[in-house]
């Protein structure tokens, strides 16, 4: 009754609770949050469990790695899936109540949450509880492919099949879509941090220098390809030396990079295949003479979509603003739950 | 994954992009030849976009002479800058009518800034000496929706987002920005439009128990009934009392106990035990071999005649409450039987004949006629008082009483 009241000085909220970055969008405002999905905790002295919040978000990002003994930073999402339950509670807490700033009331709002469509009725659980716990008065759930290509603008609810390939930061989620619904998804564990691992592990292995997170993930951002291109790019790194055990600085390329990245893609283009496979020809027809859209972070992955094109031979399309494509997909689906009831998708529980 | 380094762009691009200069001739034809294609000629379509601009601002004489093919492009909308570079274009335009050997470079600009993002793709292919069937290929894309850009016929073509990605992709393989092709876009289809959402085949909507109308009229019968049970709860103690206040308003008259519906109580009493007689008539098994009339009078807890039981406190416990039986009670014929407890009871008359038998509950009062004196016998004494001739005495003062056997009056001599 109380949640209610305050309910009705709450936002209708939008949450792509990503591995890597959660963007909150808000009805009638769009994106109004996308901060990485970081924690740093403070060792309580107190010893009663407590775990003071440091900082979250950018802030506690830019100590991932830094941090002295005190301090942890940790990501509280891992494979798109919570991996700490109360962290992530009060990271969406913080998020909530960021978005409902210069509030009288403490918010109480409806929360639209996407989840990856592998996950599991405990993880869904995880994260519908988490939701809660954080003050959302009603949650629902969405797949992460549906409300990805509601985000794109995909016609989701024609009677034609769509497929979405929603590259993330812990799960990549492949979705065919037709009627407001799924016909077929399939979410594999790779995603944006899989590629920096790779990095990590190709720098690690060619120049025996230790690379951080943040640096693979500066390289992928700058001169990661997924596909071999004219122009030879070059990016100067600092890692240390395994063998001298100092600092040292060195040059990667464009190409030594589409290398390390071979095998979380060709993860990928396999995981693409096997869905094409899988659907019903009808669908597959669909999809063959429109094409395939590629949403999130990875979308953004140079070339990634000539190299879907080349080895599928189908068209593939980059999404408009593909980080945000979740986001505002579930803002987008709140609005017609509204209007129409839950029934118009295939919602996971209410 | 092996073959990755297959792709490479036909080695001609590189040689065409040197082209500006030496090809300067096939540009012209490639000019020229758009009108025998059957598209607008770039001219003249810079001219139609120079028209819709400056109509309100300088009417140049080259802008009127080209103002020949009016095409209505009330919905190109144009911002600030692209009217700047409209107007120098013009100028430009204008040199190119007056002199046709201008320079390539210029004209390349001119031309693509102004055309529709189509013609524009269609122009930088044909420049690079792309088909479009190759263009498809390259993108895996059917023939007909290259053509369907080019043409910008974006009505047979698959929605926005896709539209929008074939433009990029196109783009990135000629090797021009996307983004003004992609503003050009915008600007000509309107905002960028998304596919609705609900869908397309309307279920018929079934009223649920959750619906908020059947919620509303639920509730509102519910609220009805239970009104409804209320009055019926309360009406007739309203009745009940109203009739047992008025009774000894309507008895003591005099005392002035004004009540409202005084008039009409008569009415009221008259119908009251003609009503209730049916319903609570004690077994009267003897009752119909007679001609005697034997009232009965069952009005709970209501004793008799306030007015008399000053004599007999504490044998009735609502005193207050009397009714006034019609049977006179100087009637030596008449008496009144007063139960206090349950008791059966027999009553016979002077010629032994059975005037009443019964079961009275407790707290009733019967009214029993016939030739005195009557013999009564009782299954319980205690509590039973007799209304004769107008005094009320207990049974237990009588002297006569024996055992549970009482006789009640003397023989009338007439």
């Amino acid at each position: 009754m109380f949640k209610r009241i305050r309910g009705l000085f709450s936002n209708d909220l939008s949450i792509d609770l990503g591995t890597a970055n959660t963007l909150i969008y808000v009805r009638g405002q769009g994106i109004v949050l996308n901060e990485p999905s970081v924690v740093a905790i403070r060792q309580g002295r107190e010893g009663n469990g407590a775990k003071p919040i440091a900082a979250v978000g950018m802030e506690a990002k830019q100590m991932l790695g830094r941090t002295p003994g005190h301090i942890t930073a940790i990501r509280p999402l891992k494979d798109g899936v919570i991996a700490d339950f109360t962290i992530t509670e009060k990271m969406l807490q913080y998020f909530i109540h960021k978005v409902h700033a210069n509030r009288f009331f403490h918010p109480s709002p409806r929360v639209l949450i996407s989840v990856p469509c592998g996950s599991t009725q405990v993880e869904r659980r995880a994260i519908r509880e988490s939701a809660a716990g954080a003050g959302a008065r009603e949650v629902h759930l969405i797949e992460e492919p549906m409300a990805a290509a509601i985000g794109a603008g995909m016609p989701v609810s024609e009677a034609t099949g769509s497929m979405v390939l929603d590259i993330g930061g812990g799960t990549t989620e492949i979705g065919i879509l037709s009627l407001n619904g799924i016909v077929y998804s399939e979410s594999i564990r790779i995603g944006g941090d899989r590629f920096d691992e790779a990095i990590i592990s190709y720098v690690r292995r060619h120049y025996s220098t230790l690379i951080g997170d943040a640096t693979a993930e500066r390289i992928k951002h700058e001169i990661g390809t997924a596909y071999p291109c004219k122009e030879l790019r070059e990016i100067h790194v600092r890692g240390r030396n395994l063998a001298e055990g100092i600092p040292r600085s060195f040059k990667l390329n464009s190409n030594e990079v589409l290398e390390a990245l071979q095998e979380p893609l060709s993860g990928i283009v396999s995981a693409v295949k096997m869905a094409l496979e899988k659907i019903p020809p009808e669908l597959g027809s669909d999809i063959a003479e429109k094409g395939m859209v590629l949403t999130g972070g990875g979308a953004l992955l140079g070339d990634l979509d000539r190299l879907l094109m080349e080895e599928t031979g189908l068209p593939v399309i980059v999404a408009d603003d593909p980080l945000t494509c979740v986001a505002r997909g579930g803002g987008r689906a709140l609005e017609i739950i509204e209007q129409h009831g839950v029934e118009v998708f295939s919602l996971d529980g209410n | 994954m092996t073959n990755l380094s297959s792709f490479i762009y036909p080695e001609e691009t590189d040689k065409l992009n040197k082209i500006p200069v030496e090809d300067a001739e096939s540009k012209q034809v490639d000019m020229k030849e758009n009108p025998i294609d059957g598209t607008t000629m770039v001219n003249v379509d810079v001219a139609n976009d120079d028209s819709n601009i400056i109509q309100t601002a300088t009417e140049s004489t080259d802008v009127e002479k080209n103002t020949t093919d009016e095409k209505a492009e009330s919905n190109y909308k144009q911002d600030d800058t692209h009217i700047m570079q409209d107007t120098i274009m013009m100028t430009i335009e204008g040199d190119l009518i007056a002199k046709p050997e201008s320079p390539e470079k210029e004209e390349l600009t001119t031309d693509l800034t102004t055309m529709k993002p189509g013609e524009q793709l269609r122009y930088l292919r044909e420049q690079k000496r792309f088909s479009a069937q190759q263009i498809a290929d390259r993108l895996y894309l059917s023939l007909y929706i290259i053509q369907g850009i080019e043409a910008d016929d974006y009505q047979h073509l698959p929605p926005s987002i896709f539209v929008r990605g074939y433009f990029r992709n196109y783009a990135k393989l000629l090797e021009i920005p996307v983004e003004p092709l992609l503003d050009a876009y915008t600007n000509l289809t309107g905002s960028k439009s998304l596919p609705p959402l609900t869908p397309q085949i309307k279920q018929k909507e079934q009223s649920k128990s959750s619906d908020s109308w059947v919620k509303a009229v639920t509730f509102t019968i519910v609220i009805v009934s239970m009104a409804l049970m209320a009055l019926w709860r309360i009406y007739p103690n309203i009745n009940e009392s109203d009739g047992e206040t008025k009774e000894p308003a309507n008895a003591e008259l005099g005392e002035a106990v004004a009540l409202p519906l005084q008039p009409f109580t008569p009415i009221a009493l008259s119908e009251q035990p003609t009503d209730t007689n049916g319903d609570f008539m004690p077994p009267l098994e003897g009752s119909t071999e007679g001609d005697d009339v034997t009232s009965v009078l069952p009005l709970v807890g209501i004793p008799v005649d306030s007015t008399k039981t000053s004599e007999q406190v504490g044998v009735q416990p609502t005193t207050e409450t009397t009714v006034e039986t019609p049977a006179a009670p100087v009637d030596p014929r008449s008496m009144i039987l007063h139960y206090q407890y349950e008791s059966w009871t027999r009553v016979v008359d002077k010629n032994d004949k059975k005037v009443y038998e019964g079961i009275p509950k407790a707290g009733e009062s019967i009214s029993v006629k016939g030739e005195p004196p009557f013999k009564a016998r009782f299954g319980v004494i205690e509590g039973i008082s007799v209304e004769y001739k107008g005094a009320k005495t207990s049974l237990t003062d009588y002297d006569n009483l024996n055992g549970r056997s009482v006789t009640i009056g003397e023989a009338i001599v007439e």
